[in-house]
């Protein structure tokens, strides 16, 4: 297993497209960030409220801060999610398209050592793509004033989750690029799943909030929203992927730790058995 | 003492299911010695490349029975396996990276310390591409590399598929040698290759592979004796020869070429044939032996087959 996690990192140091993905990574997150933070300022002053900017510390006073975090959430995840289908695609189905995968299957290795050790890989990719954002991340905004009221234990928690959450869509992803043996299937698939749940995220946000008003004589009356858009937010919050804007809006409550673990969790393991089925009983180039 | 290093017993490999099914490799039963050079021949398509890779563990077989090494049960294999170099349709070789690159990625892989790198290269005689991408390499390049790759691993048996495909004459007779001496040094090698005449100078003994059955197993010896020799003589006058050899009782097979030549189709009748010819005055001016080799035999085999 070491010996074909050492020859995947060699490959993967060696390779241009790992350096490109990551130079484009901390370009976009700086970009994303500088967004955020631009936005948190300058919507808290107008839109938002009421901040008196004057009265607080720091470049990103305690309340902007945490709005930042937020906002600075989900597009940088899925601009990561897809750096990781390019370079995790090649674990698999660019091997497999090569012929270099037979050198790893004749290497005197049973193909799960093999399979094990290209999930790691792809593991630890999503781990590198995650820790880029949120590190960039970090480092802008010890420059520019800290942290504001964003306790480092709530964060460092939110981060955490945020991470098992992220490495399950890296499994997800490594078990397509597995499923379509090829790189440009399982990218054209995660772009898409990526729309899909932004698309479905919004559907039920809006159909939610629709749906609870009715209007009295003309004028708007809060009521209980429609059983679909409950039952469609609640599938949302149960996907994987839409776990991470949900665990973004810093609710670490118990019940909603608990569901983000366990569906990560779960992610993880069917991703991790559904991919090492397929590769054991499938013949490969 | 002969031990049997790839050994197979009826495997077969089926694709598809109901009306579309095919089947690639048909109840194949092989034995490769130690020490041998197999030649495994057979057209396109004819199941070669499916049942090397049911050996070296790619495609699972449907059917039948793999033994490497004497041993046999998926533990075993996977293990000895790693016993064996292999190169397998195209040379599996990262293209964007140098020749070194490569090498040292599948030392890592195989985890062998101790694979001088440096030698292997000068080996194939690559040693000075230097930052050369194997993307730019010529396609004998790579199969050179391949083959570097191949024999890190200090293995007791080479399976190549089509080592020599697309190397320019050369570079043919530099990999032939160049497995000779393998050879000598007691790697057993199974390879397959279009170029039959290639695998004749090669190899000490052959299968001969057709629609997925192995039709025949034979060693270099038995293919001499198998070889087919024809003989053309040209005479004169030719129409009188042609009259007499057509009443002439125990011959085999002839033909007439025109421009006064006759092909025998069995030397064992040149003997008579020339008697028949010197008692009736008839000039034997030329006379051309050609001794069919292992291409005519193949071509015999499966065409009766």
């Amino acid at each position: 297993m070491l010996n074909i996690l050492k020859s995947e990192f060699f490959k993967l140091r060696k390779n241009k497209t790992t350096w490109i993905c990551l130079a484009v990574l901390v370009g976009y997150t700086l970009f994303d960030a500088s967004i955020a933070l631009l936005a948190s300022r300058f919507m808290s002053l107008e839109d938002f409220g009421g901040f008196d900017l004057s009265s607080m510390d720091g470049f990103i006073p305690a309340p902007v801060a945490s709005g930042a975090l937020t906002l600075f959430g989900s597009d940088t995840f899925i601009a990561a999610a897809i750096l990781v289908s390019i370079v995790a695609g090649r674990f698999y189905a660019g091997e497999n398209n090569s012929g270099v995968l037979r050198n790893s299957l004749m290497a005197g290795q049973s193909r799960t050592v093999v399979y094990s050790a290209k999930f790691i890989m792809t593991l630890a990719v999503s781990a590198v793509a995650y820790l880029i954002p949120v590190l960039v991340c970090m480092a802008m905004y010890g420059i520019s004033g800290g942290f504001g009221d964003v306790a480092p234990g709530v964060f460092f928690g939110y981060m955490a989750l945020q991470l098992l959450l992220f490495l399950s869509i890296g499994a997800l992803v490594f078990l397509l690029s597995i499923a379509t043996r090829s790189v440009g299937g399982s990218l054209g698939i995660t772009i898409g799943a990526c729309f899909f749940f932004i698309i479905l995220s919004s559907l039920a946000t809006a159909g939610l909030e629709l749906s609870a008003v009715k209007f009295v004589d003309g004028a708007p009356v809060f009521g209980e929203p429609h059983l679909f858009f409950k039952a469609l937010m609640e599938i949302c919050r149960l996907l994987s992927p839409s776990q991470i804007s949900f665990v973004s809006s810093m609710d670490l409550s118990p019940p909603r730790v608990v569901q983000a673990v366990l569906v990560g969790a779960v992610t993880l393991g069917a991703a991790y058995g559904g991919g090492s089925a397929i590769f054991n009983l499938r013949d490969h180039k | 003492m002969n031990q049997a290093v790839i050994k197979t017993t009826g495997l077969t490999k089926v694709y598809g299911k109901k009306e579309r099914r095919k089947c690639a490799v048909d109840a194949v039963s092989m034995t490769v010695q130690r020490g041998d050079i197999y030649g495994f021949i057979g057209a396109n398509g004819a199941g070669k490349t499916t049942f090397l890779r049911m050996l070296m563990g790619l495609a699972r077989p449907t059917a039948g029975k793999i033994e490497l090494f004497g041993e046999g049960g998926a533990a075993s294999l996977t293990k000895n396996r790693a016993r064996i170099g292999c190169i397998i349709e195209t040379p599996a070789l990262i293209l964007s990276m140098t020749a070194r690159d490569c090498l040292t990625a599948h030392k890592l892989l195989i985890g062998r310390r101790e694979a001088d790198i440096d030698g292997l290269l000068a080996k194939v005689g690559l040693s000075d591409t230097g930052p050369k991408k194997v993307k730019d390499f010529s396609l004998g390049m790579k199969q050179r590399l391949a083959i570097a790759q191949a024999l890190m691993c200090g293995p007791e048996v080479l399976i190549l598929d089509e080592p020599t495909n697309g190397m320019d004459p050369a570079g043919i007779v530099e990999v032939r040698n160049f497995l000779k001496g393998l050879a000598s040094s007691g790697i057993t090698i199974l390879m397959s290759s279009h170029i039959l005449s290639e695998l004749e100078q090669l190899a000490t003994r052959f299968g001969i592979i057709a629609d997925g059955k192995l039709i025949e197993e034979f060693s270099a010896g038995e293919l001499e004796r198998k070889r087919v020799r024809n003989i053309t003589v040209r005479v004169y006058p030719y129409e009188r020869a042609c009259a007499l050899i057509a009443v002439m009782a125990g011959v085999g097979g002839y033909k007439l070429l025109g421009e006064g030549r006759i092909l025998l189709e069995d030397e064992a009748d040149f003997k008579a044939v020339n008697k028949l010819f010197v008692k009736n005055d008839i000039d034997v001016e030329v006379i051309e032996k050609e001794a069919g080799g292992l291409e005519k035999y193949f071509i015999e085999v499966t065409n009766h087959e």
